[in-house]
């Protein structure tokens, strides 16, 4: 108790030491904090924005499908997939897809062309997708031989909205037919590759088409967060008996997203890694400073008959109370500007806008105000302020009281 | 110094004579099944493990130049068809009535549903014009002695192939196997000659397997109906108002 006494009163007794190493503690703790929440922010909204726009968070396909997509690699959406997917609560919405490839046509002009089939009425509850129309509309039950495309592929074919085109395409049973279709809108999706060869059309007429006999290649299952996605994977993996399906998460579908994210990341953990060095060095700057400016009183101390231990615990106190307060007060700052940024997210314009844009990114920076970002980099700074600790301590042990009281 | 020359000469002209003969030998294997000109019914079948395909189809080849090909059957693709100009090639299909131009960037796509792509028909790529050929070996292949020849592409040579392996009989001249590997040096496709028998007045193997090497159980076979070389082909076959009849 007298311990606590002394470290308290030592804290007060020189403010501006005090202060000095509060603030180290932080600001470093306020950088990591805001940092990290940008990071996840980003990353989340980025992971959301593209999976609801059409992937979905969970795909059911043709086992093999994912690495080599063939239309060949279709099932037939039986009772049992039905029904396991009309049990499971957390999943919202579903939409029965065929992908495949072809060519479309239009006068001299032809294009190769990435096929989606869908029931139009499903897709709007399953994806965002009907919400990114750029001009025109989105394909409908009612005009069944119309199609949307990318807002690019419109303009390489020369076409206008409105206009006729043929497409082309290998079937099931591998012959090449062909149909005429009225393009009714187009799309803008942010990606290159969709902008410039998605087309979209309705599912019977594909399945006419492709010759597919009611055969789908993908269920596209929309759900109301990232964190249903682990418990109806489990779900469905149990219950679909068809051992010739795979279902896969958003991130084994868009693994190019993953990678970009993880890549993103590890660079991100690097900066952190330098940050948390520097930190380090921050405070174990002001810690020895600390103690070593008062070698003489320590001297003393020691000379009057204080034990070496309980002089350490003192000091060691004295940084304890610091670093928790450096933590405190820079958790709560920081968690102050996540709110404030997570409510209103930083928009991009210009340059950098375009070139997130051209990485499938959203041009705008999210912050995540999760408290969880607090306790782990308070635990971070902590253990790194106890190991910055070790050094001044073993100077203070091996502190001689003639040697402390001569110390200049 | 003068041995040297001379050696050199002796080298270069060897080097120069073996490959001559090399170039020989692939030029006559190619047009003994192929021809300058050539016209005839094929049946193509197609079998991958989903499905089995059978085609038929009418052809006109004007060398590596131009070429026609019009499906006779199944009932549902009669009359689409396919034109090859050059380089460029335009599929004309008979239940839209429209003819298709077949971008570059199709190229590579299967030519219907088959292990045949555009590019294979399109450039029927001249083995001779685009490939450095080598013999480097003598291999028996069912029990016929064949040159094994090695075809490594040209620099800037228009060809999407990283390297060809080629057997040609000794005996008849005619093609035995071909490999076709890939950029990175992965097997893509083999096409076997087989069932010679004599057509359009020439011995001929008249039946290819093109077997893909990528996708497991998926072959093609092309079968010679019957077959005439080196008559006289009308350039008016070739053209928009003939495929669109």
């Amino acid at each position: 108790m007298l311990i606590l006494k002394l470290a308290w009163r030592n804290l007060w007794r020189n403010k501006r030491r005090s202060i000095l190493t509060i603030l180290a503690v932080f600001f470093a703790t306020l950088l990591s904090v805001t940092t990290r929440s940008l990071q996840y922010g980003t990353y989340e909204h980025n992971i959301k924005t593209a999976i609801e726009m059409f992937p979905a968070y969970i795909q059911i396909q043709k086992l093999g499908f994912q690495s080599n997509p063939s239309l060949q690699k279709s099932f037939v959406a039986d009772s049992n997939i039905l029904s396991t997917l009309k049990n499971i609560k957390e999943i919202k919405a579903w939409s029965s897809r065929i992908y495949s490839a072809g060519l479309v046509s239009y006068k001299e002009n032809s294009l190769g062309a990435m096929i989606f089939a869908f029931d139009p009425d499903l897709e709007r509850n399953t994806s965002t997708l009907a919400a990114k129309i750029k001009s025109g509309d989105f394909i409908s039950n009612s005009a069944q031989k119309d199609i949307v495309v990318g807002y690019k592929m419109l303009e390489n074919l020369k076409a206008n909205i409105g206009d006729t085109i043929v497409l082309l395409s290998n079937g099931f049973d591998g012959a090449m037919n062909s149909i005429k279709l009225r393009i009714a809108g187009t799309i803008r999706m942010g990606s290159e590759e969709f902008d410039a060869m998605a087309l979209f059309m309705n599912l019977s007429i594909a399945n006419e088409l492709l010759a597919m006999d009611n055969r789908i290649n993908v269920i596209a299952i929309s759900l109301s967060s990232v964190k249903d996605i682990p418990p109806v994977l489990t779900a469905l993996k149990s219950q679909l008996k068809d051992s010739s399906l795979a279902v896969l998460s958003w991130d084994e579908v868009l693994v190019e997203l993953k990678q970009s994210i993880e890549f993103d990341n590890s660079g991100n953990v690097i900066f952190l890694i330098l940050l948390f060095i520097i930190v380090a060095f921050g405070i174990l700057n002001t810690v020895l400073m600390s103690i070593t400016e008062r070698f003489r009183e320590f001297g003393i101390i020691l000379a009057i008959g204080t034990k070496q231990s309980v002089l350490l615990r003192t000091v060691f106190l004295e940084n304890l109370f610091l670093t928790l307060f450096g933590i405190l007060i820079g958790s709560l700052v920081g968690w102050i500007i996540n709110l404030i940024f997570a409510n209103n997210p930083i928009y991009m314009s210009g340059e950098i806008g375009q070139i997130y844009e051209q990485f499938g990114f959203v041009p705008a920076l999210y912050f995540d105000p999760s408290i969880a970002i607090l306790f782990e980099t308070a635990i971070v700074i902590f253990i790194i302020s106890l190991i910055t600790f070790i050094y001044p301590a073993f100077k203070l042990l091996r502190l001689e009281a003639l040697k402390g009281i001569r110390y200049t | 110094m003068k041995n040297l020359f001379i050696s050199i000469m002796i080298i270069s002209i060897s080097y120069l004579a073996q490959s001559q003969s090399a170039y020989d030998i692939v030029d006559k294997a190619e047009n003994m099944y192929k021809g300058r000109t050539c016209k005839g019914s094929f049946t193509m079948t197609v079998v991958t493990p989903e499905f089995t395909r059978t085609v038929k189809m009418d052809s006109w080849w004007v060398g590596n130049e131009k070429a026609l090909i019009i499906i006779k059957s199944p009932a549902k693709e009669a009359g689409n068809k396919t034109l090859k100009i050059g380089n460029e090639m335009w599929n004309y299909l008979k239940a839209t009535e429209t003819t298709i131009k077949i971008p570059p960037s199709m190229m590579l796509s299967s030519w219907n549903g088959s292990d045949l792509t555009n590019d294979d028909l399109v450039r029927e790529s001249k083995l001779t014009d685009d490939y450095d050929l080598k013999i480097i070996a003598e291999e028996t292949i069912d029990n016929e002695m064949c040159w094994k020849l090695e075809l490594s592409p040209k620099p800037n040579a228009p060809v999407v192939w990283g390297k060809i392996y080629y057997w040609v009989k000794k005996v008849d001249n005619l093609p035995a196997i071909l490999q076709f590997y890939d950029e990175k040096g992965s097997l893509h496709r083999t096409m076997y000659f087989s069932d010679i028998k004599t057509m359009g007045g020439r011995k001929i193997p008249t039946k290819w397997t093109i077997v893909s090497n990528k996708k497991q159980n998926n072959y093609t076979t092309f079968v010679y109906d019957n077959v005439q070389f080196d008559v006289k082909i009308s350039d008016r076959i070739f053209s928009f108002k003939e495929l669109e009849k």
